[in-house]
This record gives structure tokens, C-alpha cells and sequence, in this order.
């Protein structure tokens, strides 16, 4: 069953990093450190990796998409850490490093002498 | 099980096209084929008939056929992959023809300090890499045991190569990466407020210098991070096999992996950002 506690949480947390002066943001940091089954944006960072690589076990995992749902800032966090991951991924499945335009003959001479030895 | 050079061949992730013009040219030319049984074959037979062709050249002529192989791949569209793939043929099965040898070796070892020079510094490291991967790959052939591509099998080796000269070097790029850290205000909530457009990772990398700036970001890591994160993100090794490579503990590759990362993600903040660069 929903907490209906927590769908309050869930809206008063919505942009409160707008003011974070303001008594709302003190509040939501309060809440994430100390309600039950949440997590604190440091922790949701400690569990990222894990999340990310499909390890974090129960109840971390409830606790890390909880906070994803309710933080915004940890959210964009964690987009933007997949994103780098896809973004890095990407760049060298499709080029390797640049090509040496000149490969030195003595280097090329080396390896075909190693290939003719195995004959 | 072992593989065979024929399933080396047969097995090579190449364009259909590709294959079979090379196979057929290769059956049409080789002297030994000539006035032997033609082996039937149809430009517009089913793949495996390729097979059956390799199967009909007798093994002893396998190396002539295949340097037919290499110079109709080295005709293909996609240069870097057949250099890749000439440079896997020629090494994997020992048979390079005497003209294309130097070619097939020079075009190998491009290849392979490409893939060392992410590890290493320079192109001078990066090509005793390549050498040094090439001539290991040549005296480890009887070794390889068809677990996988012979073109994934080369490209371990350089990356192996890559690490232990890293290692005999030490390291020398060690910068500290703290300030590239998220921070958290006095009520635990994170500072920052990263900015990420809906744009996926192909279409960041067509922006205009995006693929330099990805690149340099990387470049920036220290060693032992930027290490930890080609092993895990790009080679995708699982943590124990990141460790066991670089001789650290399991849970030392598992924070530096994700400091790699979280560096990563700020030194592309600009880029992860909507608009240009």
C-alpha cells in the first residue's frame, strides 16, 4: 500500500533546490536523511554505480528509485552519469584511437621476422 | 575446441558480399583449382555454401587462397575495419602472401597501437605496444582456441600489452580528480544542478568537435582512472577481471571505476547539456 506520507514528501520535494535558504529545502533534507526508506542525495550517489550496473540489492534498490522519483538534482545526476557512460561507449565502438599515419619499417621488419621464425 | 583456419575464415564477422566475392575470386584464381572438379558455386547461393568452398581448397593451398581473401578484402568499403580484419586474417592463420606481407603488417599494427594508444601516452609507446602484441599473437596462435573472434582475441592482446607497459612505466599522469566530485550542501541534498538534454549518445557525438571533446575528457583522467574505465566501460571486464588485470583489490577498482566515472560525467557537463558545445 502507498504511503501517503510519502506522496506529500513527494510533492514538497518537487524544485525545492529553487530556495535552498528556504525552510522547504532544509525540510526535504531532513526527510531524506531520516524517514524511513529514504536515502540522502550522498548515499543515492554511493549506490549509483551499483544501481547503474544491476547489483544493488534489496532494500537498497527500493530506496535508490525512490529517491531517483522524488530528488530532481539526483535525477539529472544520474542521467547525466549513464549518459557519459553511453557517450564513452559509443565514441569507441565506432573509431579506435587515431591511427598512426606511419608505422616505423625496423617495427614492421620485427614482426615479420617473429612470424617467418614460426614457420 | 580448437578452431580450424577454415572456421577462422568462415567464422570472421564479415560483410556476406565481401566473403563471397573473395571466396569466389579466390576458387576462380588458385593454379591448384584449375582443371580440378570446379567446386559449384553461385554468386547467389545461401552463405553456407562459402563454407563448402573453403573446405574445397585443399589446406596446403589455404594460404594462397587466403592472400586472394586479404586483397579483395583490402578492396571493401570500410577501410579501418578491413585493416582490422587483414591484419586478424593474416596474423591468425600465418598466411600472408610475400608481396602483401609488409602491407598486412603495417596495416595490423595500426590497428593495434589505435587501440594501445588509449592506455598509454604516446604513439611511440603505443607502436612498441603493437609490436610487441603482434609478435605475441604470432607465437600464441596455436594457443587460440576459438573462444572468440580472432579479431577480439588480437585486440585483447594490445590491450594486455597496453597495461603492462603501463605498468613498467608507473604512472605518471596522476592528478588528483576531488574537485571533479559531486558535493553535497550541509543537509545532505548534492550542489549541483547538472543540466541533460534528451539528445541520446549518437546524437551528442554528431555535434560539431563533440568526439574531440569526449576524447580529451578522457585523456584528462589519471591513469589509473581512465584505466578503469576503459576496462569496465569499453572492454566491458567485469569488476573482478578489472582488479585482477591492474593487480588491485576488487573493492580499489570498484571506487575508482566509479570516480572515473563521476569524472567523466562533469567533464561533459557542457556536452550532456542542451544547445551547442
Amino acid at each position: 500500500m502507498k504511503d501517503p506520507v510519502l506522496g506529500i514528501m513527494t510533492r514538497m520535494a518537487r524544485g525545492h533546490a529553487n530556495d535552498r535558504q528556504g525552510w522547504r529545502h532544509r525540510m526535504v533534507g531532513l526527510m531524506f536523511r531520516h524517514y524511513p526508506g529514504l536515502i540522502d542525495c550522498a548515499t543515492f550517489e554511493r549506490f549509483l554505480m551499483d544501481y547503474h550496473d544491476g547489483t544493488l540489492a534489496e532494500p537498497s534498490r527500493v530506496r535508490f528509485e525512490r529517491h531517483l522519483a522524488m530528488c530532481g538534482l539526483c535525477r539529472a545526476s544520474y542521467q547525466g552519469y549513464v549518459r557519459s557512460i553511453e557517450i564513452g561507449k559509443r565514441l569507441f565502438e565506432t573509431a579506435t584511437g587515431p591511427l598512426p599515419e606511419e608505422v616505423p619499417s625496423e617495427l614492421v621488419g620485427a614482426v615479420i621476422s617473429a612470424m617467418r621464425a614460426r614457420d | 575446441m580448437s578452431q580450424s583456419p577454415v572456421d577462422a575464415v568462415c567464422n570472421l564477422p564479415l560483410p556476406f558480399d565481401v566473403e563471397w566475392t573473395a571466396l569466389v575470386h579466390a576458387s576462380h584464381h588458385n593454379p591448384v583449382m584449375k582443371g580440378a572438379p570446379a567446386v559449384p558455386f553461385d554468386m547467389n547461393l545461401p552463405r553456407p555454401d562459402a563454407h563448402l568452398i573453403c573446405q574445397n581448397v585443399p589446406r596446403l593451398h589455404m594460404r594462397w587462397t587466403v592472400s586472394l581473401f586479404l586483397h579483395c578484402l583490402a578492396q571493401a568499403e570500410d577501410p579501418r575495419g578491413t585493416a582490422r580484419r587483414i591484419g586478424s586474417l593474416a596474423i591468425a592463420l600465418g598466411a600472408v602472401s610475400e608481396a602483401d606481407e609488409e602491407q598486412v603488417i603495417r596495416a595490423a599494427m595500426a590497428r593495434m597501437a589505435s587501440v594501445a594508444i588509449r592506455y598509454v601516452e604516446s604513439h611511440d609507446e603505443a607502436m612498441d605496444c603493437a609490436q610487441d602484441a603482434l609478435i605475441r599473437a604470432v607465437n600464441a596462435f596455436d594457443g587460440f582456441e576459438g573462444r572468440s573472434s580472432v579479431t577480439s582475441w588480437l585486440h585483447r592482446i594490445a590491450v594486455n600489452c597496453a597495461l603492462e607497459q603501463l605498468r613498467r612505466r608507473g604512472r605518471r599522469h596522476e592528478v588528483s580528480i576531488d574537485d571533479l566530485m559531486p558535493t553535497f550542501d550541509d543537509t545532505g541534498i548534492l550542489n549541483e544542478q547538472l543540466v541533460v538534454s534528451d539528445d541520446s549518445a549518437e546524437t551528442i557525438l554528431q555535434r560539431a568537435d563533440a568526439r574531440a571533446v569526449v576524447t580529451r575528457a578522457i585523456d584528462a583522467l589519471p591513469d589509473s582512472h581512465r584505466t578503469v574505465l576503459l576496462l569496465r566501460d569499453i572492454e566491458e571486464m567485469s569488476i573482478a577481471e578489472v582488479a585482477e588485470r591492474l593487480e588491485i583489490s576488487p573493492g580499489t577498482a570498484k571506487v575508482r571505476i566509479h570516480r572515473a566515472r563521476s569524472a567523466l560525467r562533469k567533464l561533459l557537463e557542457p556536452l550532456l547539456a542542451a544547445g551547442q558545445l
